[in-house]
This record gives structure tokens, C-alpha cells and sequence, in this order.
């Protein structure tokens, strides 16, 4: 029975168009997702944002004009100073690599496409490609048409949009492609047994491990799914061969990653992973075993084997680790268990407002309606439970966990909600969508040719109780359709669940419709609002609409750049330091890569000391220029007096005993600027070049520090050490320059109040009168 | 394989030719009866002399040589000469140093032999860049900026000259000194020197025997000037030109990069935004800051970008031209306007790096010439920033593929001239380009490079042809590919 007459085709003619319009499909998804992260290119330009991009980009234009052995070797001089940075030695080199093959490629075809394009579209491209992994994955536990849908997710899914929209030219930007790639050959050696294709996960988790430091992920998700499928008795020859494929080419071919090396087998991150791979042998080897040995026999040998086997692999790690051999679990993934944890002990992870804990809204703005339909897709995945669907059943639950510790992991959360969303609106769709009608139970009583408009409340009631068996029918065929694609057999002729009648169906396809279009205006709303600001350059609004572009950054960054010696040494809280390097091309102290925590601190305390104090600090390394930001004349919120407090943490902890965070609130222990702030507060370095010369702007009427809220004292900040040497448009960027000594060997404040007209206080003579009273 | 031709250059030709002048003493056929120089002062030095010549002779009277000492060479980047009352400049050949008098010659070309007796006055228009440095060397943002200009009292000049004058205006009345040394002092008719207004005149001085000799030292007769300064100074220390012409598109595309500094007195102490904004607001800025340039450009172009080496700059306004109609058509083309914003104000000196680029309809430059069959191409050496002295500029020209019979003719002669090939989007065989390179430019060099050329209808079609020949390719491998069973098991 049908609900509506379908026109018939030859089987032939369906498949082919059915794969023509997939193909077809897939470009357009492919298109979508290109161009929805188009939109900082459009409002703003072909630009690099944010902080780590820039650095990826310099790298990128060393490996592009110098040749991939230099780029090897490269030791950046001018990172870190004065200690340098080994950069072939600490980093994941598969983006720059990447770009650097595409960048080639192009010139070989006589396109001359300059290198910032390349990095600039690198993101938007391969959220192309995976749109295309997610489809071939979701093919896997479902069939095409949610692949389909899981790739139209993922593709303008606003949670993975947030990392790579065009010019955030991070390693994000091809791992997630990386990371669908190598689960989705995965799943397929796991189904297949095949070495061939466990040594394709492999190749791509090489890949995947060159590119991104998150890595670890598949390091530890694939032998999770192994283990599980063990404890679930679900261990067969497939499952060992991929998995020992995968291991054992992944692991060595991994350790050829400079940044990596031995770490595979030296850390508890990876241990994991071996761990399973010997468990995989012992019971390869107790299978093989049990089928030569009797029974009874094979029981008491077993028995003693794996007891054995046990002690001998405990005691083997427990002393590895006792001798330090293998590294304990490192403070960032402790933090992934206690939140608390990095704000007690590593202050500078935590100071990373990427590292917070997310908030409940962020779930909802980065994946709308898939947040609810990931539920239902994953116990969609229970009803099979095939391989796969034990995968993604696993995946769902650690991303989902990791995603609520890390703002940052939500972008490895996305791929499997977009994944399970598909099968759960994919099966909707099959079954309401589905011409096919069950046969009419007998037990309804509801007579259905009964004269209509005779009892209108009886109708409503009767709908009503119509759209609850309705609604039961659904879940249950939802299963039904899932199971009979999954099986590949043809619907049968009466079908004993389904849908009655055209107009049940119109509600809820229209209603999943409506959400669709839903989900797409946010999305691109989203995207467009939110995640598309390169935060180099400010936009704002002028009172007529029209657009104001703040380029203060650049402003200041290229004055540096033109109009300072080449070897003049900038001071600046290390999240400027990548974009120091990049637009200003001058030598910094610390910058993003924030691996010498001394340094950074040392850093925090000049900042965080009072003139006299950090002066020497500035001086003995050697810095010319200290460069800061400063919101308080427009407004903008990211300046460095609110992260001030960072600076202060980070340097109390090296420095204790001379830093301290409660000096800088006040006694009501609030964080102030005004004229209640604390002496250690205004007397800081960071609080005087914030706020020096600002009140005469105001001129004689008090300023008004715009993101603080707050009145400054009347009386400015004076300078005596340092002075100004820029200051951007807006004011967002000053820059001071480091006085040399005095020529004089004069105290450089003595210097400045006798340039000043001032006469030197007299100190002695006091002392000397009290004397002769004596 | 890159084929670089050296041509040989005009300038070279000439001097091979002309060799003689420079080794020979000249013939004192002419007498300066009067010669008086007029300098405008302003960020570049504008020198008017109008030289009233005399024949002395019936031989070697069509040539007129002028010399400049060594300083006045070295500042001197454009010279032009014409007839009072004449229409049409006269042929001035740059001849180098001379060998005995060592001064730098160059010779007029009159437009015919002045018979004996006779006399004539020639005006001779230079631009001099660089020509003033700025005292003291340093200032601040508020201060008010001087600058010393100097120059020989008395002209050099291989003849003898009657009498002589030299007026310099300064842009300013506040002329803060000028100096004029005694042994200059003693020529002079009688009062030496004298200021009216902004303008100082020195002289008019006693005949003199011809001073471009071995024996005389023009150095104890220059004078100097110390003006006040209120325009800016700006300098282009570097232009590079690319223009690209595309048939396909019938486009010319025209990019500059541009290095400039402000050539201002350098910045006392430390920039203050504050003070900045506040004389801004007030309107009091201090006129050798240069906080916007304005460029005008041709009137079709279009498609404008702006950038530095760290990304667009968003300050950047383009006007285009106005569109022809009406009364604007009877005044011909106009030109459009780019005013750009530097991203800082540029202070004393400061560098600035931008690039400039936009596209044009060939036909505003390119006629084919069905004659011949061949097309011509105007392209403009350089579009000046007004009153701005040009370093070094490296213009290239970036033929289509294919083009043969290439002539090509500078508007000046240029230091050095060389052919390669420019390999772009999608070509097989790249595109015959053109570089020339030429040093202390003024805004007065902007003449056109006109090439003429034959592209070959084969030439046109092989982009296309190649693109195609290339995804055939690709789609019949990946037919074969798709066709070819290549399981191992049955």
C-alpha cells in the first residue's frame, strides 16, 4: 500500500542518477562550506587573524622562499630573545607543509598565487575535503543519504566554522579533515580486516600527528574502540590486523615527527595505545592456542598465562614509571580532568581564555539544533551496533566530555554530533518521507469514513489521540528503516509499523524542514557575526551604519616595522609576540609558543613592578621598545590591564616573595584603576604606560577609562625610565621606548627632574640637623 | 633559460658620437650678455635661467653649451630649453664631464646657426632634487622647520658673461639668513645681495671671462640661504612600476610599489599621539607632516587596491573620474583621484611602504595600428605624487605571449634597458617583458614608453588551447583509470 502513485524507472536509471546527484550534492556542500567561511574575506580582506596563524604564516612563507631543508633547520633568532627558538625542532610542520606542496603545485601549473592566498583559503578548502570525509564515514554507519546530511552539518556547523574560517591558518584547519579521514579508513580496515587500509589510517594518522598537537586523540580513541570491542567478546582477525597495522606503522611513522619522537613510547599520553596493541597479541595468541590445546587443559593454561602476563606487564609499567622512563601524564592533560588544576599550578595555560570550561550557551550557538539531535542519533547507533556504531558511540561520549571542560574541544565534538544528527534526522526523513503505508490495524476503532464536520470536538480529540500513536509509530519505524537499509533488503509489502496518511507526513517533513532552514540562518548568522572577525583588524558601526574599520594593530605593528632598527628588541605580553614577529618583523621577548614559563613570568613581573624595578630587568635584556595595548579611550575589551592580573599570577609564581596578587586589589579586594586603586597597582609599569598623558586628552574634565567603567585619578601617571614613542589612532596600541642610562650616571628619575627645572630634594641636611640637636 | 638583451642605450650612442665636446676645449662663440637665474624654493628647487646670448662667430654657432658644477649636477634631475618667444623646446644632449674644466656639459641645440652679431635668449627650466638640507637636522613636533638652500653665485659657463643675477624665492617671507661669501661680495655691481618679500636677489655681478675653465674654483662663490620650510618634503626613494597587458581582458594593469620617507627635519624626541590629535584638532599641524598623499590616476581606471606589506589599508578613498558629459566632455578626460591614507602620519623622517595597483581599458593606451598591423602601447613611466623627487624608479612592461617584432622607445634615456620573460597565470612559453631602470626622477618624467608589437591570432588562442589539451588529458586518464579492472582476487 502507498500513500501517493511514484512514476517507475528502470533500477539502471536510478542508481545512476541517485549517484549523479550525490556527486552533485557533494559539490554543493563542498561549495557551501567553502564559501560560509568566505565571510572575513568579504567584510574585512585576505588577511591572517588572530595570534598563532601569524606565526604558522611566517613559517610558511620561510618554507615557501627557503626550501623545505631550511625550513628544517630554521632557527629563529629573534624568538625568545635572547635565547632563540628552534623552530624545525618545535612544531607540528603539516600545515606549513601542506601549504607549501599546494603553493608549489600551483606555481609548477604556472599559477602564481602568493602564498598568503594560499594560507588564507588552506581552512575553507579542507573543510571541503571534510565534508567529504563525513560523508564517507556517515555512509558507514548509515547509508548515503546521511552521509549527505552529516556533511551539510559539519559543513556550515558553526562549531567547526569557529576554527576555520578563510585566514585562520591554523593546524586545526586540516586536522579535523585529518581526523574524519583517518577514523573513516579505520572503520573501513576494521570492517574489511584489511592491512591495506590499516596502514592507510596509518599514513593519515602520520599525517594527523605532523599536523596537530591533539593528535593524541586518535592516539587514544582508536585502541578505546579496540578495547571495547574486547570487553564487548567481539574480538576477530579484522579487528587484529587493522588495529596491529595501524599501530605499528602509525607509531613509527609518527616518531619521524621531529617535535615527537620518542614520546610514543615514552609517555603516559601514548601508553595507552601499546597497551592494547600487546593485549591484541596475548589474545591472538590465546585464540591460536585454544585451538590446538584441549579444552580442559587450555582452561588452567590460560588461567596461569594471563595471570602471569598480567603481573609481568603491571610491573613492567610500574617500574618504567617508577625509573621515569616513561613520563607521567603532563599538566595540560591533567587539567582535562580537575579544571581547577592549571589555574593552580600552571597559571599560563589558564590565562588562555581558549582553555576555559564552555558555557552552556556555547553548545547551543555552535551547533543549534544538532545538539538535540545528537541524543537520538546515538541511541539510533545502539540499535545496531555494529563496529561503528560502538566507535561512534565512544567518540560521542569523550568528545562530549572534553568538549564541556575545553572551549577549545568543542571543535572535536562537532564532527560526531553532525554525524549523529544525520542518522537521527536521516531516519526521520526515511521513515516520513517513505511512500509506503502499513496495513490498516483492525484494533483502531477509529472509523476513518465517518462523515466529517458531524462532531468537531470529537475530531479533535480523535487527531489528537491519532498524532500520539503517531508519534510511537515514529521511533519504533525509525529503527525499522534503519535496520532494513542496513540489511539492504527491499521493503517489504506490508509493513507492520509506518505512517498513515499525507498529511502526518507533511507536518513533520515540513516541521524538519523548517528546522533545517532554521539551523542554516543561524549558522550563517553565526558565522557571520561571530566567527568571522580576524581580530587583527576591529570593525565598528558609525552612528549613520556605515562601516569603521579600527586598524590600530597594523598601524602601530607597521611603524614598527619601517621606522625602527631592525635589531630593536620589543617587549610585550606574549600574546602579541607571534604578531610582532610577523608584521613588524622585530625581535621579541616571549610570544605564543609559551614553553619558557621563566621567561613569560620574567616578563610579567616588569610589567607588574614599579619603574625603578623593572628598569634594570628591561635593561639587561636588552629591550628597546615595550609594547602594549590599551582599550580604555574606545572600548576595547582585550587590552592588556584586563589581563593584568594574568601577569601578576604567572609572576608570583616565580617570584613570591616580590609579586604578589593581593597588593594589586583593593582592601575591599576589588580590581580598580581609579582613585581607590592599590600603590602596587599605580605604581606598576603597566598601569603608568597604560594611562600616561591620558587625562590631557580629556582636557581638565576627568578621564574615563571606557572598558573599566571607572574615573581616573586626576593626577596622570609620570615616566620617568621610558618614554613614549607611539601611539596608534585609537590608542589601542602604545608603544614606549627604554631610555638608555644616563650620560651623566645620573639616576635616570634625578636625570628627568633636573631636565625638568625641579630641584633635587634635600635628604642630607635633615639627618645633619638632627645631629646637632643631639 | 632567461635571454637577457642589453640594448644599447640612446644616452651611450650619443656620447660615443659626441665624444669630442667634452675633450675639446669649446669655442668661444657666444658671450652671455645677461643671465639671470630665478630658484623657487620648495620641496624641490625649480631654477628658471634665461640665458641672452650673443654670437661671436659664423662657425660652431648652433650649438649653445651650458655647464653646472659638480653640485648643481648632482642635484639636477630634469633640464629643459627653449627659445623666448619660440614655440617648441630645443634638443638638450647630456654630455658628462668635461675633462679639462671638469664641469658637466650640456649641449642646446639651437634651432638655427646664430649668425654673428646677432642675439637670442634661451630659457633653460631645471628641477633640482635634494637640493636643500634641513638645519637643524633635527625638530619637534611643534617646531617651525628650516632648510638651506646653496648655490653657485656666479653661473659656470664656457663663455664670457656680461652680467648676471641670481634670485631665490623662499616659500615663506621668514627667510632666516643668507649668506654671501666676500670674494662674491667684491663682484658684485653694487649692493651685493638683497632681500624683498620671500625673495633674496644676488647680484647683478661684474663681467666675468668664461668660467668653465681648469683655473677657476667655483667654490668660494656659492651662496646659501636659510628659509623657513612649510611644505612637506616628501621623497620616493623607490618606484616600481609593473604594467601588464592583457588582450584577452583589454586591460593594461598597472602596479606600483612604492618606498617613501618624509625628508623633513627627523623627529625630536618621541611621536605624541596627543599632541598630534589635539594640533589636528585645532588645525595647527605642523605642515611637513604628511598625514594623507593624493595620486591622480588615469581617468578609466578602475579596480583599485591599496596595500602594504602587512595587508590592505582601509584609510584609502578612490575617486574615479567623472563621467563625460556635457561641459566636463568639452574639457577632455580628468583624471581620477586616490587619496591615501598612510597607516601613521609621517613624521620628519619616517619610511612608508605601500603599493598601489588598478586596471585600465587598453584603449586608453593601446591603438592597433592597421597600417602596419602591428599594436602601439603607451604606457606612462610614472605617475608622479606632486612636487616629489623619484630616487630610483624600475619600470616593467609585461608583453602578451607570443608577442614578436617588438620595438621599444623610452620617453628619456633611461640608465639600463633589459628584456626577459615573465612567467604567469597559466602560460606555456611566458610573456616577453620589458625592465628599465633610471635614477633621480622628477615629476616632469612622466612621459609615455610607447612599444609597438605583433601577436599572432596562433598566440591568443594558445591559453585556451593549453588549458584545454590539459583537462583532456586529465579526464581521459581518469576514464581509462575508472575502466581498467585492477582487483588482484576474481
Amino acid at each position: 500500500m502507498t500513500v501517493l502513485k511514484l512514476p517507475t524507472f528502470s533500477p539502471s536509471t536510478l542508481t545512476n542518477a541517485a549517484s549523479l546527484l550525490r556527486i552533485l550534492a557533494l559539490a554543493a556542500i563542498a561549495g557551501a562550506a567553502i564559501s560560509s567561511r568566505l565571510f572575513a574575506v568579504v567584510n574585512f580582506e585576505s588577511i591572517i587573524h588572530e595570534f598563532d596563524p601569524w606565526f604558522n604564516y611566517r613559517a610558511t612563507r620561510v618554507l615557501a622562499s627557503q626550501g623545505f631543508t631550511e625550513f628544517w633547520n630554521w632557527f629563529d633568532p629573534t624568538a625568545w630573545y635572547p635565547l632563540g627558538r628552534v623552530v624545525g625542532g618545535t612544531i607540528y610542520p603539516g600545515l606549513m607543509a601542506t601549504s607549501g606542496v599546494i603553493y608549489n603545485i600551483l606555481h609548477a601549473l604556472h599559477l602564481p598565487v602568493d602564498i598568503r592566498n594560499v594560507c588564507v583559503l588552506l581552512a575553507p578548502g579542507f573543510s571541503g575535503l571534510t565534508a567529504w570525509a563525513t560523508y564517507m564515514l556517515t555512509k558507514e554507519l548509515k547509508d548515503e543519504s546521511a552521509g549527505l546530511l552529516a556533511a551539510i552539518f559539519i559543513g556550515i556547523a558553526p562549531g567547526y566554522i569557529s576554527r576555520s574560517v578563510a585566514g585562520s591558518y591554523d593546524n586545526e584547519a586540516i586536522a579535523i579533515f585529518l581526523l574524519m579521514i583517518t577514523f573513516y579508513i579505520w572503520i573501513r580496515a576494521l570492517k574489511d580486516g584489511s592491512v591495506l587500509y590499516g596502514t592507510l589510517a596509518a599514513v593519515f594518522y602520520y599525517y594527523m600527528v605532523a599536523a596537530w598537537g591533539g593528535y593524541a586523540f586518535i592516539t587514544n580513541m582508536i585502541p578505546l574502540h579496540a578495547f571495547v570491542l574486547l570487553l564487548m567478546g567481539r574480538f576477530s582477525h579484522r579487528l587484529y590486523s587493522a588495529y596491529s597495522a595501524w599501530y605499528a606503522v602509525g607509531t613509527l611513522a609518527s616518531m619521524q615527527v621531529p617535535f615527537v619522537g620518542f614520546q610514543p613510547v615514552q609517555t603516559s599520553e601514548h601508553m595507552a595505545a601499546l597497551g592494547v596493541f600487546g593485549l591484541l597479541q596475548l589474545i591472538a595468541f590465546v585464540e591460536i592456542v585454544r585451538s590446538y590445546v584441549a579444552s580442559k587443559q587450555f582452561q588452567v593454561m590460560l588461567r596461569w598465562f594471563l595471570v602471569a602476563s598480567g603481573i609481568a606487564g603491571g610491573l613492567a609499567i610500574v617500574g618504567l614509571t617508577i625509573t621515569k622512563t616513561i613520563a607521567p601524564w603532563t599538566g595540560r592533560f591533567y587539567s582535562l580532568w580537575d579544571t581547577g588544576y592549571a589555574k593552580k599550578y600552571i597559571p599560563i595555560i589558564a590565562s588562555v581564555s581558549e582553555h576555559q570550561p564552555t558555557a552552556w550557551p556555547a553548545f547551543f550557538m555552535d551547533l543549534h539544533m544538532l545538539i538535540f539531535l545528537f541524543p537520538a542519533g546515538v541511541i539510533l547507533c545502539f540499535k545496531e551496533l555494529r563496529e561503528e556504531h560502538v566507535f561512534v558511540i565512544i567518540y560521542a561520549v569523550m568528545a562530549s566530555y572534553f568538549a564541556g571542560v575545553m572551549v577549545r574541544l568543542m571543535l572535536t565534538l562537532t564532527p560526531v554530533v553532525c554525524m549523529a544528527a544525520a542518522i537521527a534526522l536521516s531516519s526521520l526523513l526515511d521513515t516520513y518521507l517513505s511512500v509506503e503505508e502499513p496495513a490498516r490495524p483492525d484494533s483502531n476503532g477509529v472509523d476513518e469514513t465517518s462523515a466529517p464536520g458531524a462532531d468537531v470536538p470529537a475530531e479533535v480529540t480523535v487527531s489528537k489521540k491519532k498524532k500520539k500513536d503517531v508519534a510511537a509509530a515514529a521511533a519504533a519505524a525509525a529503527a525499522h528503516s534503519a535496520a532494513t537499509t542496513a540489511t539492504k533488503a527491499k521493503t517489504k509489502p506490508s509493513a507492520t509499523y509506518g505512517i498513515f496518511g499525507l498529511d502526518t507526513r507533511l507536518v513533520v517533513i515540513v516541521n524538519a524542514i523548517f528546522m533545517l532552514v532554521m539551523f542554516v540562518l543561524h549558522c550563517t548568522w553565526v558565522t557571520s557575526s561571530a566567527y568571522s572577525s580576524p581580530s587583527v583588524v576591529l570593525a565598528s558601526r558609525r552612528p549613520d551604519g556605515s562601516q569603521n574599520i579600527i586598524d590600530d594593530f597594523r598601524e602601530a605593528y607597521y611603524w614598527l616595522r619601517q621606522n625602527t632598527p631592525q635589531d630593536a628588541v620589543v617587549m610585550s605580553w606574549w600574546d602579541y609576540g607571534y604578531q610582532i614577529a610577523g608584521m613588524a618583523d622585530r625581535p621579541t621577548l616571549v610570544d605564543n609558543n609559551t614553553w619558557n614559563n621563566t621567561h613569560i613570568a620574567t616578563v610579567g613581573k616588569a610589567m607588574s613592578s614599579s619603574e625603578e624595578v623593572s628598569y634594570p630587568i628591561l635593561r639587561k635584556h636588552d629591550v628597546d621598545y615595550i609594547l602594549i595595548i590599551f582599550g580604555g579611550l574606545i572600548g576595547y575589551s582585550g587590552d592588556d590591564i584586563n589581563k593584568f592580573l594574568w601577569m601578576v599570577r604567572i609572576a608570583q609564581g616565580v617570584w613570591p616573595d616580590e609579586i604578589k596578587e593581593p597588593n594589586y586589589f583593593t582592601p575591599r579586594g576589588e580590581y580598580k584603576v581609579d582613585d581607590q586603586a592599590s600603590e602596587a597597582m599605580k605604581n606598576s609599569l603597566m598601569y603608568k604606560m597604560s594611562y600616561y598623558r591620558f587625562n590631557e586628552l580629556f582636557s581638565g574634565s576627568p578621564a574615563f577609562d571606557r572598558v573599566r567603567n571607572q574615573q581616573l585619578p586626576r593626577e596622570g601617571p609620570k615616566l620617568d625610565y621610558i618614554e613614549e614613542a607611539f601611539t596608534s589612532e585609537n590608542w589601542i596600541v602604545r608603544i614606549y621606548e627604554v631610555k638608555k642610562e644616563d650620560p651623566l650616571g645620573r639616576d635616570l628619575k634625578t636625570a628627568n627632574a633636573f631636565d625638568g627645572g625641579k630641584k633635587r630634594k634635600p635628604s642630607k641636611p635633615t639627618s645633619r640637623r638632627r645631629a646637632l640637636t643631639a | 633559460m632567461r635571454t637577457q638583451l642589453h640594448l644599447l642605450l640612446l644616452a651611450a650612442v650619443a656620447a660615443a658620437v659626441d665624444l669630442w665636446p667634452t675633450h675639446q676645449r669649446i669655442a668661444p662663440s657666444f658671450v652671455n650678455t645677461d643671465v639671470v637665474r630665478t630658484v623657487e624654493l620648495s620641496s624641490q628647487a625649480y631654477v628658471k635661467a634665461s640665458y641672452s646670448i650673443e654670437s661671436q662667430s659664423d662657425v660652431d654657432n648652433d650649438v649653445f653649451y651650458l655647464t653646472l658644477s659638480e653640485e648643481e649636477e648632482n642635484v639636477t634631475g630634469w633640464i629643459e630649453a627653449k627659445a623666448k618667444g619660440a614655440t617648441g623646446g630645443l634638443e638638450v644632449k647630456r654630455l658628462g664631464q668635461h675633462a679639462e674644466s671638469l664641469a658637466y656639459l650640456y649641449a642646446i641645440k639651437l634651432a638655427k646657426p646664430l649668425p654673428k652679431g646677432e642675439s637670442l635668449t634661451l630659457l633653460v627650466d631645471s628641477v633640482q632634487s635634494h637640493a636643500t638640507y634641513p638645519k637643524p637636522a633635527f625638530a619637534t613636533q611643534h617646531d617651525s622647520h628650516f632648510r638651506v638652500y646653496e648655490a653657485d653665485g656666479i653661473v659656470l659657463s664656457p663663455y664670457e658673461t656680461t652680467s648676471q643675477r641670481l634670485r631665490v624665492k623662499a616659500p615663506t617671507p621668514n627667510v632666516r639668513s643668507y649668506h654671501i661669501p666676500s670674494a662674491l661680495e667684491a663682484l658684485a655691481k653694487d649692493e651685493p645681495a638683497v632681500k624683498s618679500g620671500a625673495t633674496v636677489t644676488f647680484g647683478p655681478f661684474k663681467s666675468q671671462p668664461p668660467t668653465a675653465t681648469k683655473d677657476f674654483d667655483h667654490k668660494p662663490y656659492r651662496v646659501s640661504i636659510d628659509f623657513e620650510m612649510n611644505i612637506p618634503a616628501l621623497t620616493v626613494v623607490s618606484l616600481k612600476r609593473t604594467a601588464e597587458v592583457s588582450h584577452w581582458g583589454a586591460n593594461l594593469n598597472i602596479q606600483d610599489e612604492y618606498v617613501v620617507r618624509n625628508d623633513a627635519p627627523e623627529l625630536k624626541g618621541q611621536f605624541s599621539r596627543l599632541d598630534f590629535q589635539m594640533s589636528q584638532h585645532a588645525r595647527r599641524m605642523s605642515p611637513v607632516i604628511i598625514p594623507a598623499l593624493s595620486l591622480q590616476l588615469p581617468s578609466g581606471a578602475h579596480s583599485v587596491y591599496y596595500f602594504d606589506i602587512v595587508g590592505n589599508v582601509s584609510t584609502s578613498a578612490f575617486r574615479p573620474a567623472p563621467k563625460a558629459a556635457g561641459r566636463a566632455a568639452r574639457l577632455g578626460p580628468q583624471n581620477a583621484q586616490l587619496d591615501l591614507k598612510p597607516r601613521y602620519p609621517l613624521m620628519g623622517g619616517w619610511n612608508y611602504t605601500f603599493t598601489v595597483g588598478w586596471d585600465a581599458p587598453l584603449g586608453d593606451s593601446g591603438r592597433w595600428d592597421e597600417v602596419n598591423g602591428r599594436w602601439i602601447l603607451a604606457v606612462p613611466f610614472l605617475t608622479p605624487l606632486p612636487a616629489t623627487p623619484i630616487d630610483q624608479a624600475d619600470v616593467r612592461i609585461i608583453l602578451p605571449e607570443g608577442a614578436t617584432d617588438i620595438t621599444v622607445h623610452p620617453p628619456f634615456d633611461v640608465a639600463l634597458m633589459e628584456r626577459s620573460t615573465h612567467i604567469t597565470y597559466l602560460d606555456t612559453i611566458g610573456r616577453p617583458a620589458f625592465d628599465f631602470h633610471a635614477q633621480k626622477l622628477t615629476e616632469k618624467h612622466d612621459g609615455f614608453i610607447y612599444i609597438t608589437y605583433k601577436v599572432p591570432t596562433a598566440a591568443h588562442l594558445q591559453k585556451p588551447l593549453a588549458v584545454t589539451v590539459a583537462s583532456l588529458i586529465i579526464f581521459s586518464v581518469m576514464w581509462t583509470l575508472k575502466r581498467v579492472d585492477m582487483t588482484i582476487k576474481k
